[in-house]
């Protein structure tokens, strides 16, 4: 095993991950920071994803009060007020970081001011976007100005176990495996941040980068950190349906359905008729993916298991200028989205609930902070589309600060030498057990994906505890052939350790919520309780079962009374995104 | 019926340099990737590639295909006829850790060398500044960004002019862009550093570079633009 020493510890290479690494270092140029990650910084993860872009209050006409009451009527009203009220106000002073520090480039009206459009649920055009791949706008430049900084990169070498020090009251550091040459290594830390993206991956769909498997989460619930809002998990209606490809799940656009694109199922029939028949497709990403489902699980869909996304009468032109990169991305695979059906499936998206946080990023654990995904309560039941990234900003900006402040006045400790072995003892496996890891992570996708979903119930939430258990034990017995170094097998074990962990916390907090509320829906509880206006906490109990705490939610800011209950998609205009449509085919 | 077609990927760390796959294409949308990722679970779990977002936006799976660099993710294998032959080789000119995985830090130091990202003359500015699309500067920056560091045209440089003495058209695409930025305060002295770079002197030959972009970036045309302003 290697030790190492730093200051900071940043777990993750996605944008709430570089954000904190460059404010660290420019808080105290001195601070010896290193950050792990586990596919290859900037590279891997979400951020770099994202389409749609960053919600951010900038025009005179616009106004915070606006952003946050849409942010929590999005979330249904169970946001945590605190770290939503701290995510709208804060947007605008990243954007100008981003902008005049380091070096994005954003869409621009004619006139040369910002160019800023709406996407779901919005009251106003706030988000602010570059065409519509926006993420490697922001991840481009994050990476390059961390590159120019004094900042230990580890790429590829992924967060294991959080350390504590002997006292087994603070985290004092993290192991990390380092994939290629195989080494373990102790790293002592005076402050350690989770920014390692959530477990959308869980699902046998999914939209999310694939190395991504609930990591931050899974360590942060094994070290005993307080989780909030669990049973939250966001999917998106329009995930591409390629058969066997890669391909399948990657999200078209939501702007394709508020400009008027139709969902058929396999019959031809324009279903939201059924499901919302004042909104149809522009209804809201919840109600729209559960539409499909249903119609999916009804074999009203496609043999493969999709409906259809009809933009054709938009044309061609409309469609070039709109969504670009969407329509390359389907030409890409022989469909022509002005002449052809898209078939398409709801996809697993993003995941609101996640490690608790307070509004300096710190998470239950002494030493341990946590941020962008990984952690919980900024989004309450649903995300609206734009404020994901804009967390990952403001919180990861707050985390480095904080860091870079708890760094200064805390001391190193030294890993308590058992837990140590007891981590390293569990990496020894047979060589000789039975089962497959890819067969096995398939099963859970599966698992996940019928009874942990868009869909749940009594029942279907009882079938999976006792599906999660039976997985526990088989992963136990998967073997692991050859080396540590460069084992994709060994990856995939831990990785499906990680996902039982979230999937254990999703299964526990949906069956505790006996009502339905923004992303979750329960089929034997459809209706929103007036009385669900709680939060459902966990954490790890000492015999390793999970303890819940159901808290009324705080309404330090607004009362539920003051907001009404509905988002909807804005329709779109035809309007020119410049520099990408000149790039289209 | 399923079609097969062979994978035959090129190993340079192990005691075969090459091994054959026999892998099925998927029905629709099959790119190299799903071969890759066949190849993988079901024939050899140690082979090692590389690949994150599988939409083209993370740039980490570039490889040699059939000798030309190209995303695995977005290389297309739905032409292919039963039976063809598909060879896929690391990216040249970086040191491979094993099988398609090379070591991207060489190409990260040139990112680093050239000193490309922003050095703002007002990082704490508190509004958006305004700047229309339309002017000459800002419209050239727009054709030029978009890069996903993928690396395919510094190894395509290196191939055709030898590594020695470019940092790559990639950091040299971004050094250009920053010339042009007005937010900007390095240009001169990061033109100056640049200033000898072989690529700038070979730019002419650098032609077939452009059409192996993944984002389209017109290359070539940006080092004769770079070298119009030295
Ligand atoms: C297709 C798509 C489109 C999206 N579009 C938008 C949009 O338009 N607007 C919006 O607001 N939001 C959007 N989102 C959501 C947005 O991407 C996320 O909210 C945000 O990027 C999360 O950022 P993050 O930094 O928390 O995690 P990520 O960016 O996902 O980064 C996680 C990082 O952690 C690393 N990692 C994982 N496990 C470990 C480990 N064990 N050790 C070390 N490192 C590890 C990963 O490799 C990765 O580098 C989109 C998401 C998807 C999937
Ligand atoms: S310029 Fe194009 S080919 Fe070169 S690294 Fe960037 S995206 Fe890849
Ligand atoms: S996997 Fe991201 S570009 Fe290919």
């Amino acid at each position: 095993m290697q030790r190492r020493a730093c200051d900071i510890l940043i777990v993750g290479g996605g944008g709430a991950a570089l954000y904190a690494a460059l404010r660290a270092c420019d808080a105290n140029p001195r601070l010896r920071i290193l950050v792990a990650s586990k596919g290859l910084l900037g590279k891997s993860g979400c951020t770099r994803m994202v389409q749609g872009g960053y919600n951010v209050v900038l025009d005179p006409a616009d106004s915070f009060d606006k952003h946050y009451d849409d942010t929590l009527r999005g979330g249904a009203l169970i946001n945590d007020q605190e770290l939503a009220w701290t995510l709208v106000t804060q947007a605008p002073d990243r954007i100008f970081e981003l902008e005049n520090a380091y070096g994005c480039y954003f869409d621009r009206n004619p006139n040369g001011t910002i160019h800023q459009r709406a996407l779901a649920g919005q009251s106003f055009d706030r988000t602010v976007h570059r065409g519509d791949l926006t993420g490697i706008e922001l991840m481009g430049r994050l990476c390059e100005q961390v590159l120019l900084r004094e900042i230990e990169i580890l790429n590829e070498v992924r967060g294991l176990e959080l350390l504590f020090d002997r006292s087994r009251r603070a985290i004092c550091g993290a192991l990390l495996l380092d994939h290629h040459s195989g080494a373990l290594v102790a790293v002592k830390a005076k402050a350690v941040l989770l920014a390692t993206g959530g477990a959308a991956p869980l699902y046998r769909i999914t939209a999310a980068s694939l190395e991504k498997s609930g990591d931050g989460m899974a360590m942060a619930f094994r070290a005993g950190a307080e989780f909030a809002d669990m049973e939250m998990m966001q999917f998106h209606p329009t995930g591409l349906r390629a058969g066997d490809s890669a391909l399948t799940g990657t999200v078209l656009e939501e702007g394709l359905r508020g400009a008027g694109g139709h969902l058929l199922n396999a019959c031809g029939e324009r279903f939201m008729d059924r499901y919302d028949p004042a909104r149809l497709e522009r209804s809201t990403r919840d109600r729209v993916s559960r539409a499909s489902f249903l119609e999916i699980r009804a074999s009203r869909g496609s043999p493969e298991g999709a409906v259809f996304l009809d933009v054709r009468h938009l044309g061609k032109e409309f469609l070039l200028k709109s969504s670009p990169g969407m329509y390359r991305r389907c030409l890409s695979i022989g469909l022509d989205m002005a002449t052809d059906l898209v078939p398409v499936t709801p996809t697993a998206h993003f995941q609101m609930g996640g490690i608790r946080i307070d509004t300096r990023c710190r998470t239950s654990l002494e030493g341990l902070f946590a941020a962008g995904e990984d952690a919980g309560g900024v989004h309450g039941a649903n995300r609206l589309g734009g404020n994901g990234v804009a967390e990952s900003m403001v919180f990861g900006a707050i985390a480095g600060d904080a860091l870079a402040e708890h760094a200064a006045h805390a001391a190193l400790s030294e890993p308590d030498p058992r837990r140590l072995e007891e981590i390293a003892a569990r990496l020894e496996r047979p060589r000789d057990g039975r089962g497959s890891a890819c067969a096995l992570r398939r099963e859970i996708g599966s698992v996940a994906w019928e009874d942990l979903g868009i869909i749940r119930s009594a029942a279907s939430l009882a079938r999976a505890a006792t599906a999660l258990d039976a997985f526990e034990e088989k992963v136990d017995l998967l073997p692991i052939p050859g080396a540590r170094g460069g084992n994709s097998v060994l990856e995939e074990t831990l990785n499906i350790r990680n996902l039982i962990a979230v999937a254990r916390m999703i299964c526990r907090a949906a069956a505790l919520r006996e009502e339905s509320r923004g992303s979750h829906y329960r089929e034997d509880f459809s209706e929103t309780s007036p009385g669900g206006l709680y939060n459902i906490f966990l954490r790890r109990d000492e015999d390793a079962t999970i303890a819940a705490d159901v808290r009324p939610v705080r309404f330090t800011r607004r009362r539920p009374e003051e907001l009404a209950l509905e988002t909807v998609i804005p329709g779109a205009s035809v309007e020119a995104v410049p520099g990408l449509s000149e790039k289209a085919p | 019926m399923t079609r097969h077609v062979i994978l035959r990927v090129k190993r340079a760390n192990v005691a075969s340099t090459q091994r054959d796959f026999d892998v099925p294409v998927p029905t629709v949308a099959g790119r190299v990737l799903d071969l890759l990722l066949y190849a993988r679970e079901y024939l050899d779990p140690t082979l090692e590639f590389r690949y994150a977002c599988r939409v083209g936006m993370c740039g980490s799976c570039a490889v040699t295909i059939n000798g030309r660099e190209a995303l695995a993710c977005e290389s297309s294998v739905a032409e292919l006829p039963a039976g063809a032959v598909l060879e896929v080789a690391p990216l040249a000119g970086l040191p491979v850790r094993r099988d398609l995985v090379v070591d991207l830090d060489p190409f990260l130091a040139t990112f680093i060398h050239a000193e490309a990202g922003l050095k703002p003359r007002q990082p704490r500015l508190r509004e958006v500044p305004v700047i229309p699309p339309g002017g000459a500067e800002r419209a050239l920056i727009e054709r030029h960004n978009g890069c996903v560091t993928c690396g395919a045209c510094t190894a395509a440089t290196s191939r055709l002019l030898g590594a020695a003495g470019t940092l790559g058209p990639a950091a040299l695409n971004r050094v250009l862009m920053l010339a042009l930025d007005e937010r900007d305060a390095k240009g001169h002295e990061r033109l100056a550093r640049v200033a000898g770079d072989a690529a700038l002197a070979g730019h002419d030959t650098l032609g077939p570079i452009d059409e192996l972009c993944p984002v389209g970036i017109p290359l070539s045309a940006g080092l004769r633009e770079l070298r119009t302003r030295l």
